[in-house]
């Protein structure tokens, strides 16, 4: 599945695929942050200092969107990576739905 | 849109971490028979509580928490100065062969501006507000919201995305180091005046 970038607008296009994989990666750093967390293994100083490091990060994040006007540019690589990783588990779990894809594509 | 929407990739990716993956692989590349070449390759991707679950890393998870708690934390003021202002913003690094903006947090205080990066925590930049000038970089010249530090040293760009707000804030801090000014030669008989 290809993930369509704005040809329109290059720089935006790219700023945008950038931004959303930085997205994802801060999104899964949320999701460990969470976990490590709740292992009570942190001291509650560490705990306060990465919950503000992660919004700082947001914020920065919202902002360099806002700033470029790229929030549909990301939002659009988003949901493309998305139905490529759905397409790709979709394949895994059912190998059979993938035969009969590549035998309708042949035909 | 809908930003609340669940992530599949995410979702996927989280899910891989908190399992955690193990790659192992032993290669030999030999010619005619004859082993030249040996490789061992050993991988390994797993969140960092799913790490110390198997005991893995546990000494350098202690370490580099232990490595952030020595570092300073805080500018290093001097005694009576306060920051007055903060926001994030970049430098321009011209030294060196690359030329680069070098991101961190613009703060105005009564008596400077510093240039805070908080990992590791250490000053980049700083000068008194004494003997600075700022100007702005004409619109056609810039690429982003930049300004000009001319301070007794030299001179650098700075840029920040409120810059409307930083200029504000630092009439603001260079009229009350004027004042301290004022103050100081109406005093002039007394004591030098400290805030």
């Amino acid at each position: 599945m290809a993930v369509n970038l704005d040809e329109g607008n290059l720089k935006d296009g790219l700023l945008g695929l950038v931004v959303a994989l930085v997205e994802i990666i801060q999104e899964l750093l949320e999701r460990q942050a969470l976990r490590r967390m709740e292992s009570g293994r942190l001291s509650d100083c560490e705990i306060e200092r990465l919950g503000e490091a992660l919004s700082e990060l947001t914020e920065a994040l919202d902002k360099i969107k806002s700033d470029n006007n790229i929030e549909e540019a990301v939002q659009s690589v988003r949901s493309d990576l998305d139905l490529a990783a759905e397409d790709l588990i979709d394949k895994f779990l059912n190998p059979a739905s993938w035969n009969e894809e590549s035998q309708r594509e042949e035909s | 849109m809908n930003p609340e929407r669940e992530s599949c990739l995410v979702e996927v990716l989280d899910r891989l971490l908190n399992k955690g993956a193990v790659l192992n692989a032993d290669l030999i590349i030999s010619v005619a028979g004859i082993p030249l070449i040996g490789v061992t390759l050993k991988a390994m991707i797993a969140g960092m509580e799913t790490m110390l679950e198997y005991g893995i890393m546990e000494d350098w998870d202690k370490s580099s928490r232990e490595l952030y708690a020595s570092q300073e934390t805080h500018i290093p003021l001097f005694p009576g100065e306060q920051v007055l202002y903060k926001a994030f913003g970049y430098l321009r690094e011209d030294e060196g062969l690359i030329k680069c903006w070098v991101p961190g947090i613009w703060n105005i205080t009564s008596q400077r501006i510093i240039l805070w990066i908080k990992t590791p925590g250490k000053v980049l930049f700083e000068t008194p507000l004494e003997n600075l000038r700022v100007l702005r970089v004409p619109a056609s010249h810039e690429v982003r919201k930049e300004l000009e530090l001319i301070y007794p040293e030299g001179r650098t760009r700075i840029s920040l995305s409120e810059r409307d707000e930083f200029e504000e804030a630092l009439a603001g801090a260079a009229e009350a180091t004027n004042a301290m000014k004022r103050s100081e030669i109406c005093e002039s008989g007394q004591l030098p005046y400290q805030i």
